[in-house]
């Protein structure tokens, strides 16, 4: 225990003393950071922003006028039996010829209402809508026509992979990327301390002992670097928005900046690269002939 | 005891020594397969408690020898044993252990250069193992023995050279090892301070410490006339028990 607290102290005294070292790490981490946060949580909106585009699709179900009451409710619980269905609201004609009647810049009064009954559907997996279409359309009978947008939908699902696929590549490119710029740094600032861990070694300290310091020392960089990418994001993410607040189109989908599950994503991805960049770096300089 | 070598078979007497604390039997290095031999069928036995100084022109060898004492180097052939301990056979995760039973002084101090004196020395002792109390303890002790503790705050960029291998010897002895190496612990010092040095390591060998010392300094080598091995081309080709540092002192 009395070790551990000393190599502690170590460490805390070896940021406080490698100051421009210090300083290179964490700010080339936090660099890092920055980057792959801003790409991740953009990629995150816009996947949301798609999918949400995805989820809100709906088939319309368009019934005769003259169906009964009974075989408009067997066509809805035939509907919500189908495989993938969330949710099957009813629009009767009436409600449908009021609502476009309202917008009608004339009296509609003896006008006939040729609209039908309709059935408005709604899917857990939008995907499955173009083979359910295809399904009731056969049903015939008190189903008079199915009106879904197969095409628009298709665009809004390749789209939506698309930008999954590019989140999880581009972002681990960038990842990628990042670490190497980030352990090259951690690699110098190890190599800077070389003739001080021969001098550990001359002493007697074992791998561990010249190890421990210097991977806490990692993983404290990596605490500074992601608490200030945290902060570079969460300013720039009230920056942008307080930019964007007049265009809803842009604001409406946008999902909240979740600065807690940032933070802990960019203060544990900083910790992680801290430690094992310093482990990696020490191991060539602990190697005994 | 002591022999004059001659030609390329340096007779070294290693019989009737008791307890050896450092035994080379036929040793050989070489840091390449087809390269020279760093060192050529050295044999040496240092008995507890000696003060032995290694001389030699550069490039002779002595470094060799005490990098395989504190097994920084392995022998190619050969058995080095130091204190019961035979280093060549020794795993790597071993090797701290075996160092930590010894003190070493190098040339350029070795000083940990943002680590004020004190810091320096309770280094070793927190490698030692040693609680915060019993490095509190002795450290005044040693720094005191070397002359320091008035600049025990002082970093090593504050201090001359001779101060800094003060430092580097109170760092070697805190843990009172029995085993002292220092490879040119005067090599970069003036004649006065590396007198004053050599006297702090005599002072080590004089409460029983064995001391083993590489070094060019002829003047402290005939002052202190203690043991000399003279090693020249990878060789052992003398060892005098109490003479000075040419052949013919």
């Amino acid at each position: 225990m009395a070790t551990l607290l000393f190599l502690v102290r170590e460490a805390f005294i070896n940021l406080r003393r490698h100051g421009m070292m210090t300083a290179a790490a964490v700010s080339t981490l936090a660099a890092a950071l920055v980057l792959c946060g801003a790409f991740v949580l953009g990629a995150l909106q816009v996947v949301a922003i798609a999918r949400r585009q995805v989820d809100a699709f709906e088939m319309r179900v368009f019934c005769r006028s003259e169906s009964t009451d009974v075989a408009l409710a067997e066509i809805r619980s035939r509907l919500v039996a189908l495989p993938g269905v969330r949710k099957v609201d009813f629009i009767p004609k009436d409600q449908a010829f009021a609502e476009q009647a309202k917008g009608l810049p004339i009296d509609t009064d003896g006008v006939p209402n040729l609209f039908p009954h309709t059935y408005v559907v709604r899917f857990d997996a939008p995907d499955r809508a173009k083979r359910t279409a295809e399904q009731v359309r056969g049903w015939h009978g008190d189903v008079e026509g199915v009106d879904v947008r197969e095409r628009e939908l298709e665009m809004a699902l390749r789209i939506a992979g698309f930008l999954g696929r590019i989140g999880v590549f581009g972002g681990g490119a960038l990842l990628a990327g990042a670490l190497l710029v980030v352990m090259n740094t951690i690699r110098l600032s190890v190599h800077a301390r070389h003739r001080e861990i021969q001098i550990m070694r001359i002493v007697g300290a074992t791998s561990a002992f010249i190890r421990l310091p210097m991977v806490i020392e990692g993983i404290l960089h990596g605490i500074a670097a992601g608490a200030v990418a945290t902060g570079v994001l969460w300013a720039t993410d009230r920056g942008l928005r307080s930019l964007a607040e007049d265009i809803p189109l842009l604001t409406a989908g946008a999902s909240p900046f979740d600065a807690a599950g940032v933070a802990l994503g960019l203060v544990g991805a900083g910790m992680l690269v801290g430690a094992a960049g310093s482990l990696l770096a020490l191991r060539r300089h602990l190697r005994i002939r | 005891m002591s022999t004059e070598a001659e030609g390329n078979a340096p007779a070294v007497e290693t019989a009737d020594v008791p307890e050896p604390m450092i035994a080379l039997r036929d040793v050989w290095v070489r840091y390449r397969e087809d390269g020279p031999a760093a060192l050529e069928g050295v044999d040496l036995v240092v008995p507890k408690g000696d003060f032995v100084f290694l001389v030699g022109p550069t490039g002779a060898g002595k470094s060799t020898l005490l990098r395989l004492l504190y097994a920084e180097a392995r022998p190619t052939s050969g058995n080095v044993v130091v204190d019961g301990t035979d280093v060549g056979t020794l795993r790597p995760g071993q090797i701290p252990a075996l160092r930590r039973r010894m003190g070493i002084v190098l040339q350029d101090y070795g000083l940990l250069p943002r680590r004020t004196v004190w810091e320096n020395v309770a280094f070793a002792c927190h490698v030692l193992g040693w609680s915060r109390r019993d490095t509190r303890k002795r450290l005044p002790i040693v720094l005191e023995r070397v002359g320091l503790m008035h600049r025990c705050e002082a970093f090593p960029a504050e201090l001359s050279g001779g101060e800094q291998q003060r430092v580097a010897i109170a760092r070697a002895l805190v843990g009172d090892p029995p085993l002292l190496l220092a490879d040119e612990p005067t090599g970069s010092l003036d004649p006065e301070t590396a007198a004053g040095i050599m006297d702090v390591l005599a002072g080590a060998a004089s409460t029983g410490t064995t001391v083993v010392v590489a070094t060019h300094d002829q003047l402290s080598v005939d002052r202190l006339r203690r043991r000399v091995v003279a090693i020249e081309g990878g060789r052992l080709v003398r060892d005098t028990p109490s003479g000075g540092y040419g052949a013919g002192s």
